[in-house]
């Protein structure tokens, strides 16, 4: 087969194993999604707000009234790519294009950086690309909902490019590739961009070592990388992230969050349906095809391709370290077991650090890369003396990405339908989602129900009082104005100031989850909203039992731009935070 | 110039092929598939209920109420074998219930004794999100206030009694051993040939 043929019949398995891979989501990509945890629906909400945003990059769609900033977004490269698609392209389909096809592109840069780094043949140069782009790590992520991390195409090109530009040979060219693609990487999440950066400082100093670093393919990746990093760098520090350290400083908290995004030694084999339960889907298998390849690497090199060997022992270093850096601060199998403190343990001392670093477990993105590399280089020398006896390698491979990370079998289809009762809200005034607190084992729920009435947005457009983006919804104005609002409801003497509040805070209407409270609450709450408002509607399509009261305007209200109304809701939102308090 | 580059686009059939694959799949399958996996609000969603108890604690009647897009119910679960693939008593029961979709539920688990008020298991929401089957599992165990359910994962594809739960794990742990041996075995023969 000619280049042209081998791309295109890659490109072809690599669309068909996603297919496959992100099952149901080709049966119905505009009407279900794959996912486990909750969010998708904030990736949603996000790439659906994405077309809007000025380089503020501040909403005043959430956190009504006084707005979000979402500087310290997930990913920003779906931020662009949500915005170049927005001109034919709803959010669900932005999103299901990514999913679909990040994987796709992420396998088919791996099998190329296989080919041409390590000179893996074709057809051994796709287990590459399976183990990389159909990791245990890419189901994590399309159970998590973080779509963004499954179009990875950038760290296999940048390793590509870096050894390149780090080499006897590199150029300008090379450099200018690099740079770019480690943009790409730290655009696409702030974890990748800090594996990429490991990446670049090991083969920078493996570079520096053999003494081939040149100063031109160096300035070259600096003149891109060094701005865009600057970029990012303001950005986090404008969005007031490191604040976060006065109130939630706690190491111990820290490490523990830091744990929880950790991987653990069993996952690393396989998964458990515990994982989807307890653990976040947090099982990133790593796939034995590629693992007991790499394992065999030593014997199946040979002595002859002593210029490959050298690079494949950095590939091995890389894997080896990345792996053991994502097993984060504490070593354990599953759960909590054996608690042993790990290398990342001593970063409890720097409590700035761990409060922002959750997921070690990103780290793997990298050992995969690397896994997948060796093992197609492994095949292929193991091919060269018995090829139809190494044939099931490339099947078993295959099986790795589609049964061992149980990928198919785990996620749930979830549709995205919305609830028709939100159509009746009045326009240009806010909605208050009113649903409980949860606690303990179902803190979750919160999460997950924060999050789902922030992708109904992408339907109705109301401004919301969710924080839609992050994990600090237990500050958002929602939650502050749903605690007063349920608590005044809930008690016998505190209704008369009710609706005022409401009209100040430009509430045009409250929606009611009723399904969410307890029978007694729910029946209180009903009661007390319907006496204050009157007889609400209803609606139970779009998977949800809403009720909707609509809160009369105030005469003041009733004239209104949004732009007054929320200048004064803010200074209402303010007064009730502080009486409340 | 490679050589590739020189050839005519007839020859190129196999990233034609791909073209239309593409096509074919964001096209054509989908809603060829659509009538099959449509999610429309006339759907059936089915809610599968199954709770492991012990033999210690023994109930004359298992019960869920549920409450579901607003609408209370209750039904009865059953340890008879007539639900599902579950083995006629072997101390988990089953039940079921089928309407519209919906995301979530409010549930309460109930087991009743004879000569005692109903024991609550369980209350609280559980995600049924799922468009095609929610299954979930719940454990009850003995805690000093009484008997209490607490929720589990359910094994996929779905038996219910206890080593399956770990049935992935074990596989992995097979295949990988299996890969061992496979790759061991290529290489040997790679190695003894380059002894020759």
């Amino acid at each position: 087969m000619n280049p042209y043929q081998r791309n295109a019949a890659t490109f072809c398995i690599y669309l068909l194993t996603s297919a496959a891979f992100t099952w149901p989501l080709v049966t119905d990509p505009l009407g279900l999604m794959p996912t486990r945890q909750f969010d998708l629906y904030s990736l949603l909400w996000l790439v659906d707000t994405a077309p809007e945003l000025s380089l503020s990059f501040h909403s005043d769609n959430a956190a009504w009234p006084v707005g979000q900033d979402l500087s310290h977004t997930d990913s920003f490269l779906l931020v662009v790519i949500a915005r170049l698609l927005a001109f034919a392209f709803s959010a669900k389909a932005v999103v299901a294009a990514v999913t679909l096809l990040g994987p796709v592109f992420s396998a088919w840069a791996a099998e190329r950086f296989a080919a041409r780094c390590l000179a893996a043949r074709w057809p051994w140069s796709l287990i590459a690309g399976f183990t990389f782009g159909f990791s245990g790590l890419t189901a994590t992520a399309m159970l998590e909902g973080h779509g963004y991390a499954m179009l990875d195409p950038w760290l296999p090109l940048l390793a590509w490019s870096w050894l390149r530009a780090t080499g006897e040979g590199g150029d300008t060219q090379h450099g200018l590739t690099a740079g770019f693609m480690w943009a790409a990487c730290l655009l696409t999440t702030a974890y990748l961009g800090i594996v990429a950066t490991f990446l670049v400082l090991a083969m920078g100093l493996r570079a520096l070592f053999r003494g081939t670093i040149r100063p031109k393919p160096m300035a070259a990746a600096a003149l891109v990388a060094l701005p865009m990093g600057c970029f990012y760098i303001a950005l986090f520090l404008r969005s007031g992230a490191l604040m976060r350290l006065e109130h939630g400083g706690d190491a111990t908290v820290s490490l523990a969050v830091m744990h929880a995004g950790s991987a653990r030694l069993g996952t690393l084999a396989g998964w458990v349906p515990y994982v989807d339960l307890g653990l976040h889907s947090i099982a990133p298998t790593l796939g034995f095809t590629a693992l007991t390849l790499a394992l065999f690497a030593s014997v199946a090199m040979g002595k002859r391709q002593k210029k490959a060997r050298s690079v494949w022992r950095l590939f091995v270093w890389l894997g080896i370290s990345s792996c053991i850096i994502s097993l984060g601060p504490y070593l354990d199998l599953f759960a909590f077991d054996l608690h042993l403190p790990w290398v990342l343990y001593p970063l409890h001392h720097f409590p700035a650090v761990t409060s922002f670093f959750h997921f070690p477990v990103r780290f793997l993105h990298l050992t995969t890369l690397c896994l997948g590399a060796l093992g197609a280089l492994v095949a292929t020398r193991l091919a060269e003396t018995q090829p139809k006896a190494c044939a099931p390698l490339l099947l078993a491979a295959l099986a790795d990405a589609l049964v061992g990370t149980g990928a198919p079998i785990r996620s749930h289809a979830v549709p995205l339908d919305v609830p028709s009762v939100y159509s009746q809200a009045p326009q240009d005034r806010a909605i208050l989602e009113l649903f409980p607190e949860f606690h303990g084992m179902m803190s979750d729920l919160e999460f997950y129900t924060s999050n789902l009435t922030c992708f109904y947005q992408t339907e109705h457009h109301r401004p919301l009082f969710n924080r839609c983006l992050g994990t600090t919804i237990h500050t958002d104005p929602r939650w502050m104005t749903n605690r007063w609002l349920t608590a005044s409801l809930l008690s016998d003497d505190a209704k008369g100031q009710i609706i005022g509040n409401l009209q100040a805070l430009g509430v045009g209407a409250v929606l009611l989850h009723p399904d969410l409270f307890s029978p007694q609450d729910r029946i209180e709450i009903q009661l007390a909203l319907t006496k204050l408002v009157g007889t609400p509607v209803s609606s139970d399509d779009g998977g949800e039992h809403l009720v909707l009261y609509t809160i009369p305007q105030s005469e003041q209200n009733a004239n209104d731009s949004i732009d007054l109304l929320q200048s004064r809701a803010t200074r209402s939102y303010a007064d009730l935070v502080e009486a409340w308090h | 110039m490679p050589q590739s580059a020189s050839l005519p686009f007839s020859r190129l059939w196999p990233m034609r092929f791909a073209l239309h694959l593409v096509v074919l799949m964001l096209l054509w399958v989908t809603p060829m598939t659509n009538s099959r996996y449509a999610h429309a609000a006339t759907d059936k969603h089915t809610v599968i209920l199954q709770v492991s108890i012990p033999n210690a604690i023994s109930y004359t009647k298992v019960k869920a109420e549920i409450i579901r897009l607003g609408n209370q119910s209750s039904i009865t679960l059953v340890d008879d074998g007539s639900i599902g693939n579950d083995r006629p008593g072997d101390g988990i029961y089953l039940g079921q219930q089928t309407g519209l979709f919906a995301r979530y539920i409010h549930l309460r688990l109930l087991g009743e004794q004879e000569d005692v008020d109903d024991a609550l298991l369980f209350s609280g929401v559980v995600r049924t999100d799922d468009h095609h089957l929610a299954k979930l599992d719940f454990q009850v165990v003995k805690s000093v206030d009484g008997a209490i359910a607490f929720r589990s994962a359910a094994s996929d594809p779905g038996q219910a009694y206890g080593p399956v739960r770990g049935i992935p794990m074990i596989v992995a742990y097979g295949w990988g051993l299996f890969m061992l041996m496979y790759v061991g075995w290529l290489v040997f023969f790679r190695f003894r040939q380059s002894q020759q």
